[in-house]
């Protein structure tokens, strides 16, 4: 029989003894993975060589078939972007955006910041609510004309300020003075953002909008945009960052795409999610 | 008729967070804490499902294998989250929480003693005698093998045994085997 000094003391300093997850917090989990699983292509699977020559030759033909069809659609397609926004989004509806994980980029490589934000914006007036979920604290925002409630789960305080001037922040719900509105093409009709050109996004075609004023520092934004208004990706980046802790220096950016974007229908219950609940979780 | 794959991967995913999420959380919690875990344990599953047809037989140590590595990456983008976010803040404001850890991990008091071990070393003793993994189990879940690990164990315990001593609290170095032989595999 092996003999062992004593650890006793740090058997006992497990901080999971004899904790077990709350059925609340399993729900937790299992809503933020199907949230994700939801986003995500069929699981991965690695062919024999046979399907996968198979996979290159359909391949091959599905991107001819693509090309075609965006040369087609590059051709045809005569409407502004703003006045396909125009022609949208039109009502009083709820957007209500969900966006992933915030992932970053820089000369040492690659990571996430498992910081995770849900927004609502009324198309009526502008009004909005920001609610953060960093490290299992909850920070809830709400813009409501006039004045900013904020309550954070770390406190459990709710506050109240009343910004100088509350008509920059309707439809604004994103901080900076840069940041795109929730209906970006709203910007490119107010001449705040200019089509740069066309990408490809999870194989949907978006405009890659960028400010129509140059930026100091080397700054670049780009917000991804389908064609019928939805934001689908920030990149928000800076081409010569310098790390001082790390030595080095070089491109760095951050980029957060959004999970989801709908629209829900002008209810009262969809509009009481415009507004910070009296018990946030 | 068998079923689909996707079917069939679907419910091996379900039944795979159904007999593990509580394990996963608790080896989150005990990393990370409790405030942390939950989005430890859902990308950790999120990865299980991308890789469902490699998950071995053996399922939970192939999980605090990911586990890790999902902390590690939140680690590193959080560090340069920090970085970046002050280099950005300048131009677009930008507004970000205070990364502040648990204050319970571990128990303060165990601090001083953990702090004398190594990462390498921290995390045998955590897999073996908090996780509960047989020493051939974290093995796996560290990507070494099962001789590596067993050295590792003894030099750990060892040195943890005189850090304890050095802290303050009773570290005799007799013949206690109860809950502290963990299974060998």
């Amino acid at each position: 029989m092996p003999t062992y000094p004593n650890l006793d003391p740090f058997i006992a300093a497990d901080p999971a003894a004899g904790r077990e997850p709350t059925a609340e917090t399993r729900d937790a989990v299992r809503a933020r993975l199907d949230a994700l699983l939801a986003s995500e292509p069929a699981a991965r699977t690695r062919p024999s060589p046979r399907r996968r020559r198979a996979f290159a030759l359909g391949g091959l033909a599905a991107l001819t078939s693509v090309v075609a069809i965006a040369a087609l659609s590059l051709t045809g397609d005569a409407t502004s972007p703003a006045q396909a926004f125009a022609a949208r989004l039109q009502g009083d509806g709820v957007v209500h955006m969900v966006l992933a994980h915030e992932r970053t980029h820089d000369v040492s490589g690659d990571g996430v910041n498992p910081r995770q934000d849900e927004l609502w914006m009324s198309l009526a007036d502008g009004t909005w609510r920001v609610r953060t979920r960093l490290y299992g604290f909850v920070s809830d925002m709400a813009f409501d004309g006039r004045s900013i409630t904020n309550y954070s789960s770390r406190t459990g305080k709710t506050t109240t300020d009343t910004p100088t001037d509350p008509s920059s922040l309707a439809g604004h719900p994103f901080p900076g003075p840069n940041s795109p509105g929730v209906l970006p093409l709203g910007d490119v009709e107010s001449a705040r953002l200019k089509v740069a050109g066309e990408t490809t996004i999870n194989g949907e075609t978006v405009y890659d909008l960028v400010p129509t004023r140059a930026l100091p520092q080397g700054f670049e934004l780009h917000w991804y945009v389908s064609k019928d208004g939805q934001l689908r990706r920030m990149v928000q980046s800076a081409a010569d960052t310098i790390d001082e802790a790390r030595g080095t220096r070089g491109p760095s950016s951050l980029t957060t795409d959004v999970e989801s974007y709908d629209v829900l229908a002008p209810t009262d219950a969809n509009r009481a999610l415009l507004r910070v609940p009296s018990a946030p979780r | 008729m068998s079923e689909p794959p996707d079917h069939r991967r679907r419910t091996r995913h379900d039944a795979l967070f159904a007999d593990h999420h509580d394990a996963v959380w608790r080896y989150a919690v005990r990393r990370v804490g409790a405030a942390a875990a939950e989005d430890i344990v859902a990308d950790t599953f999120l990865i299980a499902w991308r890789r469902i047809d490699a998950v071995p037989g053996h399922e939970l140590p192939w999980l605090f294998g990911v586990a890790r590595n999902v902390i590690a990456n939140q680690r590193r983008g959080q560090r340069r989250q920090e970085r970046l976010t002050a280099r950005l803040a300048q131009e677009f404001e930008v507004a970000h929480e205070d990364l502040r850890r648990d204050p319970d991990v571990p128990a303060e008091a165990m601090r001083g003693a953990l702090d004398a071990l190594s990462e390498p070393d921290l995390e045998a003793l955590r897999l073996v005698y908090w996780d509960g993994l047989a020493p051939a189990d974290a093995a796996r879940a560290l990507g070494c093998s099962a001789v590596a690990m067993r050295v590792r164990l003894h030099r750990a315990r060892r040195r943890l045994a005189r850090a304890l001593a050095a802290a303050g609290f009773s570290a005799d170095e007799d013949a206690r085997t109860t809950h502290l032989t963990p299974t060998e595999a």
